[in-house]
């Protein structure tokens, strides 16, 4: 479940690559049982993780994403939970 | 002999036996890769003896040893080989599970220098420093510290144009390999490349795998990433789904943010500069008239 209040950021343990409005995320780890793990952040996908500050909330976010992208407030609620919901799975993001 | 070097992708690698009595015995698959030349790229300095780590390394790095057991990786042993770093230093230290000769070595990597250290624990009279992992883990680092592309992969030269296949295991590199051979290609390999950026060129070479490997070379035109089909298709891809794609297929220790950052901008500029397409292929004569019109 996630919490709109909370304040998430990147993880510093994966390194992002921006291709145009896209991202590139590659996951540090020490076990090469691990090494396929490579992720891509569609131009939504890209903008949630620009926006991962460590200042600002999730709700904030799903603001932001509505005004960037002209969509109405459900679409952007939406977008930002399946992101998250994503990511945390991945273990991507640290609060 | 005490000493030899070899030239692959375009480094010269000198192998010095530092001991008295410490002969060096290149495998029968270096024998087309030895060069006669003074101006080297990295000298790896070699030394018999037991594997001692010097206090103070950090373990940033395992690999288990994993064979594959028809087409299914199946681990044998938790410990294989192991990255560590200590200082600025990075240390590999392997053993050597399809040897009982050789028992343990250690490789001190010195990034930014072009002198290494070697110590093997092994009674043999001839030491190969190049025997298997050795190879693959001095390649990797040697390619990864100078930001080239080590990547699992078929490539061929037809034509006078260089193709690369890559996949993961299955995917049909090395099926795509004899086809083009059976058309008159020649292999340049057809399971790990090394890529590297000369001038606004991309070379692939080949490395020292099978007995009688002859030391191969050859221009990049284009790259697929392939898979298995009843039908030939190519498909257009993103540069964020050729660079994830590529990235997938490469030999990499993702250990470092800073290898990752410079193996993701090696490949960003490989598919900015060069044709990555998605390639589903019928496995027949059909994909390479297919290729060779895909252009």
């Amino acid at each position: 479940m996630i919490n709109l209040n909370t304040i998430y950021f990147r993880s510093p343990r994966i390194v992002a690559r921006k291709t145009g409005d896209e991202y590139v995320l590659v996951p540090v780890t020490n076990q090469i049982a691990d090494m396929k793990s490579v992720y891509t952040l569609n131009t939504t996908g890209a903008f949630i993780w620009e926006q991962l500050d460590g200042v600002k909330s999730v709700r904030d976010i799903i603001s932001e994403v509505e005004e960037e992208f002209e969509v109405d407030g459900k679409t952007a609620l939406n977008d930002v939970l399946a992101f998250f919901h994503d990511m945390k799975d991945y273990l991507i993001i640290v609060e | 002999m005490n000493h030899y070097s070899l030239n692959i992708a375009g480094y010269t690698i000198l192998f010095n036996a530092l001991i008295r009595g410490v002969t060096l015995a290149p495998s029968p698959s270096q024998l087309s890769f030895i060069y006669d030349e003074e101006d080297y790229d990295l000298v790896i300095n070699v030394r018999r003896s037991k594997v001692k780590m010097p206090h103070g390394t950090r373990t940033v790095f395992r690999a288990p040893y994993v064979e594959e057991i028809n087409g299914v990786p199946a681990k044998k042993k938790d410990k294989f080989w192991t990255v560590l770093q200590y200082g600025d230093y990075i240390l590999i230290r392997t053993s050597f599970p399809m040897n009982d000769q050789y028992h343990e070595a250690l490789v001190f990597v010195r990034p930014g220098e072009k002198s290494w250290d070697l110590v093997i624990d092994t009674p043999v009279s001839g030491i190969n420093p190049f025997i298997y992992p050795l190879d693959g883990l001095i390649l990797y680092y040697l390619t990864a510290l100078n930001g080239d592309i080590f990547i699992h992969g078929s490539g061929v030269k037809y034509n006078n144009r260089g193709y690369l296949f890559t996949g993961s295991s299955g995917k049909g590199k090395s099926t795509m390999a004899r086809l083009f051979s059976e058309a008159g290609a020649e292999v340049i390999h057809d399971d790990r490349l090394i890529i590297r950026k000369r001038g606004n060129k991309y070379l692939m070479y080949n490395t020292p795998v099978y007995p009688d490997e002859q030391s191969s070379s050859a221009e990049l035109a284009a790259v697929y990433l392939i898979e298995h089909c009843k039908e030939n298709i190519s498909l257009t891809l993103t540069h964020t789904e050729a660079i994830a794609g590529l990235m997938s297929n490469c030999i990499q220790h993702h250990w470092s943010p800073e290898h990752i950052g410079t193996l993701t901008g090696a490949i960003f500029n490989l598919v900015t500069g060069l044709s990555v397409r998605s390639l589903k292929f019928a496995p027949d004569q059909s994909v390479v008239t297919f290729i060779e019109n895909d252009e």
